[in-house]
């Protein structure tokens, strides 16, 4: 297959995201008189979506592999209800309470893969499954108490970097970026150039508020890290490879059980992370944590140009189609909207997104 | 463990209905036909603190009057509520308390009662559209106008937050009604502006935290008071606080009298929290039923709520304003909750001194 109108397509698709993020961006902060914009409405913005965030850029890669996890939410609510409990109740060390909690989403993750890797059951089916269970579970756990672990644990929720830390973080991506883009040629090199302002004008709008917030710096590191499996291992591009053509992979040597097995356990992985994350940005854990958070990664994901039919998607998309939904929750929030307004924009820029998807795909690729 | 012992009672309790235990035994107290009394509770959920303490409390009391009490929860699903009702019909309850998820779509349990001869008591959420025997519950509007006078009366002028619970939830808006009772006065005259109104979609305090934590952006901080409809979501509202220095400061109400309310309500971080005394309400259900189950008058003073077909003869218990001032004398005192566990975090001199 020809690999240019592939890449002019992707860039095609991240370009009218960054527009229609632009266009939601500029409405509300007209309509907030600027309070939208303001850099400590940003910080809590991107702290609002950390915990859709670590969700979505796991389920890019399930999706990626053509399979779906449904159970993620319920699995995270679970998780941080454990860790909660591990540490509050139980009296554990707080490193070995998330640990704990990290090392249960991974066994969790690891057997519903087999169960759609070997057996053969859909992946549809499994998560279906396990989201009631991990329901229940939390619901048995917690016996329907919230609980509140000290401060300690929250802190993981809603500490700031302080912000000579930030400064360095950001250079350090900075300059990854810059190195990338002296190895580029051409325009990928304007690019690259282009991305290497967002670390220090973000780092500069945290720092104007509190710092960057903890689980923010958390998405980051963890969307890069999962960027770099997806794009620069062998182990990632084989999963874009199961999902784009499962028998061309299969007839190439590539052991896809395996792989879908330990897609899974990353995804429970990161079901633990997020559900720390929500228990101590809540505050406590509750018995119905992370409810319907399955469909807000989904459909962060596929808004940010994941393709439900697998092989395509990225990271950093996902992350965009998370910004993106937060950004209307937020904006709405800070206008005072009737609830209902919410959901009903948010399921229709879903649809135009994918709708969108499947025209471009006919007449460009 | 204790879950667990519960868990094995409540399947007993499914499986072999006929069983006698023996406080009932011990109670002697069988009805006319000779053949002891069975309650019907159909639970809306048990995903709630509260709910585990409803339905504990009824199967104790019911127990020491004699009667047993089959329970089924529908974890918020109408239409498994309205099987799990017709099932417990089927096994021959004699009278059947609800605590309907929808009011609207319990109006068919009444129907499906009434043909099996089953009187029918909305415990707790009003059934509408249907001939209901009885309501039990609080007086919901009035939980409302407690939050809100509780904080008026502290800041009578300034920047008001709302934050009410479920859209969905029918007794979410009569709190809200309640509340707005109080506080359109202010409202009109000037003292009070409130900065959001919003709803927490299921009751779930990260719908609250960022509800308040946006509330603060617009404001810059200046909400003087937090009108929370329940303690979930005043958790949350507090959460977004904290962060920004102000929990302690603004005021926040709540409702529930939930653990870590009343933890937060003892180190300074929640103004009060509605009290209602769910003993008093499960108790009285429960003698309540066992009477209808007789064919008894209840003997109750009630007054009428309408459902939109009739007005309910209601017997609506009154809730309790908890502060840090009388949080021991009510919710501790009742058993509600426990000292060490509401004073766990703070240092021994802050703990009341014990009787």
């Amino acid at each position: 297959m020809n690999t240019a109108p592939r890449t002019k397509l992707a860039a095609w698709r991240a370009l009218t995201l960054v527009a229609a993020l632009a266009v939601i961006w500029i409405v509300f902060f007209a309509a907030t008189h600027g309070t939208f914009a303001s850099p400590r409405n940003l910080a809590l913005l991107a702290r609002q979506m950390s915990v859709t965030s670590l969700l979505a850029v796991g389920m890019v890669l399930v999706i990626v592999t053509r399979e779906i996890d449904l159970s993620v939410g319920a699995m995270a609510g679970l998780l941080g209800g454990v860790a909660a409990i591990a540490f509050e109740k139980a009296g554990w060390p707080l490193g070995l309470a998330f640990l704990g909690a990290l090392a249960l989403g991974a066994l969790l993750g690891f057997l519903q893969g087999s169960l759609v890797a070997w057996l053969r059951v859909p992946s549809f089916i499994v998560t279906l499954g396990g989201m009631l269970l991990f329901q229940g579970a939390l619901l048995g756990a917690t016996g329907g108490i919230s609980i509140s672990p000290g401060r300690p644990f929250l802190f993981i929720g809603q500490a700031y970097v302080p912000w000579p830390l930030g400064w360095a973080i950001a250079v350090l991506f900075t300059a990854g970026l810059i190195a990338a883009a002296t190895r580029g040629d051409g325009t990928t090199r304007w690019k690259w150039l282009g991305l290497a302002v967002l670390p220090i004008l973000f780092t500069a709008v945290m720092n104007a508020y509190q710092g960057i917030p903890l689980p923010v710096l958390l998405v980051l590191l963890v969307a890069s890290a999962l960027w770099v499996i997806a794009r620069h291992t062998p182990f990632g591009r084989r999963l874009y490879a199961i999902g784009g053509n499962r028998e061309a992979a299969l007839y190439s040597g590539v052991r896809i059980e395996r792989h879908i097995a330990v897609v899974f356990s990353l995804m429970g992985l990161l079901g633990g992370v997020a559900g720390i994350v929500l228990t101590a940005r809540v505050g406590s854990a509750t018995s119905d944590a992370g409810r319907l958070m399955e469909l807000d990664a989904i459909a962060a994901a596929v808004i940010g140009g994941t393709s439900l039919l697998g092989g395509r998607g990225t990271v950093w998309g996902a992350l965009l189609g998370a910004l993106i939904m937060a950004s209307l929750d937020n904006g709405m929030s800070l206008l005072n909207t009737e609830p209902y307004w919410q959901p009903i924009l948010k399921g229709t820029i879903l649809v135009a997104a994918v709708a969108a998807d499947m025209t471009s795909r006919r007449e460009r690729a | 463990m204790r879950a667990c012992a519960k868990a094995v009672v409540l399947v007993v309790l499914w499986i072999a209905p006929g069983c006698s235990r023996q406080s009932a035994e011990k109670a002697g107290t069988t009805p006319a036909g000779g053949r002891k009394i069975r309650i019907g509770f159909s639970m809306d959920t048990l995903k709630e603190e509260r709910w585990h303490r409803d339905r504990d409390l009824l199967v104790k009391r019911a127990g020491e009057l004699g009667a047993d009490v089959l329970i089924q929860a529908a974890n918020g699903n109408d239409a498994l509520q309205n099987s799990q009702a017709e099932n417990m019909l089927t096994q021959g309850v004699d009278v059947l308390l609800v605590a309907p998820h929808n009011g609207k779509s319990a109006a068919v349990i009444v129907e499906a009662a009434h043909k099996a001869g089953v009187p029918v008591i909305a415990y707790d959420r009003l059934i509408n559209d249907a001939d209901v025997d009885l309501y039990m519950s609080f007086d919901n509007e009035r939980v409302g106008q407690m939050q809100a006078e509780y904080l008026v009366q502290r800041r009578p002028k300034g920047n008001y937050v709302v934050i009410g619970g479920a859209p969905t939830d029918n007794n979410a808006h009569l709190y809200h009604k309640g509340q707005m009772k109080v506080l359109d006065p202010l409202i009109k005259r000037g003292d009070i502006r409130i900065v959001a109104d919003q709803w927490a979609r299921d009751w779930l305090a990260v719908e609250a935290l960022k509800i308040m934590e946006n509330a603060l952006t617009r404001t810059a901080n200046r909400v003087d008071a937090v009108v929370a409809a329940n303690d979930g979501v005043a958790g949350g509202a507090i959460q977004a606080l904290t962060e920004q220095n102000l929990a302690g400061k603004t005021l926040v109400s709540g409702q529930d009298a939930e653990l870590s309310a009343c933890q937060r309500i003892a180190a300074g971080t929640q103004s009060m929290t509605v009290y209602k005394p769910i003993q008093r309400l499960a108790y009285k259900a429960a003698e309540v039923a066992v009477k209808l189950a007789r064919k008894q008058p209840h003997g109750e003073t009630t007054r009428g709520v309408s459902n939109g077909k009739l007005d309910v003869p209601s017997i609506l218990l009154e809730p309790i304003a908890v502060d840090k001032d009388n949080l021991v004398s009510t919710v501790i005192a009742d058993g509600y909750q426990k000292v060490e566990d509401v004073y766990r975090g703070l240092s021994p001199e802050k703990w009341p001194k014990r009787p």
